[in-house]
């Protein structure tokens, strides 16, 4: 997933941004609001926000970006932990709110569900044909045997399991690679899905000309 | 709780006491000053009627003769009869229709005096041939009229008093309705809302009720800085605690195994004094003012930390507390009960009107006899003396602040630890 996180606190930003990348995101991490407002406009699968920024709130900007009608989901993770502040910060348009101190394992168990309610999954397993995709274990099985997948595989099977159906660009898979390894060949993103289709059937992926790639429904 | 007597009952009782004795002492005075001026006035005209009779008499007294004279009958009741008896022996020369045909006195005097027959006799004696007039009224006449007189003062009197009891009591009452006032007004006063008492009525009230704002505002202020100092501690405090679990978790993950192991331990460490200072902060903040509000015991259960163990939630009936604080006293009773061994943990509400209890029923290894009994004299201590963990004081300080208390029961199968919350208006 290709998660921006917006942390002022370098303790913090460092550790979240460490425990997620060793999850296989790919993550951007900002200190300041300005920074992540070049960012926004990116293919991002979530944005995880504290509230309280030094050169801003927050919780103003998620409340921006939802009338901007940004439909990616969001995380708030804050200090502020009372009931009025959850509220505040649900009603804002946060999907989910996070208070410090939570274990960072949490916080990537509510990205995943955050994003997998954003592609309107039902659960953490998806299920195509006789391929099942376990969201939270990060695993691929095929007739019930374990398909091994490349962390970069891995990354492009998920950015299209999470549009839920829909097109997903060629553009947008390139940024989930280029932030996993700075340096990748031009036809990076052809030859994962050439890997995916040959470990897991060539109908999986399916090509849209023009639009970019799906999974198959 | 001690009931202790109001003002209005006790001022009340003593005005009818009051009222009562003073119209008895008053009948009682009153009744035997009248006695006697009912006398004196029947006497008087005791006095009045033998001066007339003998006016009349006196002259034609040498006519009448031993023959005794009867009067004829008159045409009004005869309630003052009258004799006219001569001289030693004194027998009747005339008598009036109604009296005895034996005289009344058998010595002559000049004056009042009782006769033995019955009567109140005013004798004169006539200055012819020894004759004396004797004028009398029944003695039995004359006592019910005394009764009579006193049977009426008697009960004004105690009109009087019932009427003065009535209206002396409305008057306490109407008299210490500012001060119910303003003891209604100080049990709903809260110094946080801003809002001031309402302004008394009566000059002796004000400088309490002065000194009652003044100490709220005071509170107020007191409250006002901990919450403030509790907002920046929570900023302060949590970011770094995060941090440095982040922190943890990544490194443990990238550490050979023998650092992994101290990194994960370390690690439980900065999360158990994440759960502690998230306690403390809740504690702080809810200083003064807690917000009940009607919830779900599961809702709770999710926001308590994992720590491997199994919950087992059953909730009857109603929950109303202030979610923060119970939160924070529940993470912390569930770390201790993890910390001893316990693996499930089930989480019971029982709800009524009265209130709820909610117990927490580990499987670890229990307390032994002389720790329970320590245990339990600390909570019992307004100070909490003797409680050297926290759990067991934050769980305490959160029940105190719903009105409520802790009690604690181990055996070798586990802890059960309950809070009473009297149920609080949400």
């Amino acid at each position: 997933m290709r998660l921006l996180l917006l942390e002022n606190d370098e303790l913090l930003g460092d550790g979240l941004a460490a425990f997620l990348r060793s999850e296989g995101h790919v993550v951007e991490w900002c200190k300041r609001l300005s920074d992540a407002r070049l960012l926004v406009d990116e293919p991002w699968d979530a944005l995880l926000v504290d509230w309280q920024l030094p050169d801003g709130s927050g919780m103003d900007w998620v409340r921006h970006l939802r009338r901007q009608s940004v439909q990616t989901p969001i995380l708030m993770i804050t200090a502020r932990d009372l009931l009025s502040d959850r509220i505040h910060g649900l009603d804002a348009g946060a999907d989910d709110y996070l208070v410090k101190p939570f274990a960072p394992e949490e916080l990537s168990a509510r990205v995943r569900a955050a994003t997998r309610r954003a592609a309107g999954l039902g659960s953490q397993l998806l299920t195509l044909g006789d391929v099942e995709i376990d969201l939270s274990r990060r695993t691929v099985h095929q007739h019930g045997i374990r398909v091994a997948l490349t962390a970069r595989e891995w990354s492009v099977l998920e950015a299209l399991a999470l549009r839920g159906g829909r097109a997903v660009s060629r553009a947008d898979l390139e940024a989930i690679i280029v932030g996993m390894d700075a340096e990748i060949s031009s036809n990076a993103v052809e030859v994962h899905l050439y890997n995916l289709r040959r470990k897991l059937g060539k109908d999986i992926v399916e090509t849209m000309r023009g639009l970019g790639y799906r999974l198959r429904t | 709780m001690t009931v202790r007597p109001s003002i209005q009952a006790r001022l009340s009782k003593t005005v009818l006491l009051i009222s009562l004795a003073g119209s008895l002492l008053t009948a009682l005075m009153v009744g035997y000053v009248t006695r006697f001026a009912v006398r004196d006035l029947m006497d008087s005209t005791l006095q009045e009627s033998a001066e007339i009779l003998y006016g009349l008499v006196q002259p034609i007294a040498s006519r009448i003769d031993v023959d005794t004279l009867v009067m004829p009958q008159s045409p009004h009741e005869e309630r003052l009869i009258w004799q006219i008896a001569q001289g030693a022996g004194m027998p009747l020369v005339a008598r009036s229709l109604r009296a005895p045909p034996e005289p009344l006195l058998a010595a002559p005097i000049d004056g009042f005096t009782d006769s033995p027959l019955g009567w109140r006799v005013r004798s004169m004696p006539l200055g012819v041939n020894g004759k004396f007039l004797f004028v009398a009224q029944r003695t039995g006449e004359r006592e019910l009229h005394e009764w009579q007189a006193l049977v009426a003062i008697i009960g004004v009197s105690w009109l009087i008093g019932a009427l003065s009891a009535l209206w002396l009591g409305r008057r306490v009452r109407v008299e210490l309705q500012p001060l119910e006032r303003l003891s209604r007004a100080v049990q709903a006063y809260d110094p946080l809302d801003g809002k001031a008492l309402p302004p008394t009525t009566r000059a002796e009230l004000v400088p309490v009720q002065r000194s009652i704002e003044e100490l709220g505002r005071k509170t107020a202020r007191l409250i006002e800085q901990e919450r403030a100092f509790a907002g920046h501690a929570a900023h302060a405090l949590r970011t770094p605690l995060a941090g440095m679990d982040a922190q943890l978790a990544i490194s443990a993950r990238e550490a050979p195994p023998e650092i992994a192991q101290r990194l994960r331990l370390t690690r439980a460490g900065v999360q158990r004094l994440g759960r502690v200072v998230s306690a403390l902060l809740s504690m702080f903040r809810s200083t003064g003012r807690l917000d009940p509000q009607p919830l779900e015991l599961a809702t709770l259960v999710a926001q308590l930390p994992a720590l491997g163990v199994e919950y087992i939630v059953t909730q009857t009936g109603p929950l109303v507390a202030d979610a923060n604080l119970l939160v924070a006293a529940l993470s912390n009773l569930v770390d201790n009960a993890v910390r001893h061994g316990a693996a499930h943990i089930a989480m019971r509400s029982v709800g009524d009107a009265s209130g709820a209890e909610i117990s927490i029923i580990d499987d670890g290894s229990g307390i032994d006899a002389e720790t329970l009994q320590r245990l339990r004299e600390g909570l019992a201590d307004p100070e909490h003396g003797g409680l050297a963990g926290l759990g067991l004081v934050l769980a305490s300080l959160v029940a105190r602040a719903h009105g409520g208390r802790v009690w604690l029961d181990s055996s070798s199968a586990g802890t059960v630890v309950t809070l009473r919350l009297p149920l609080l208006p949400a």
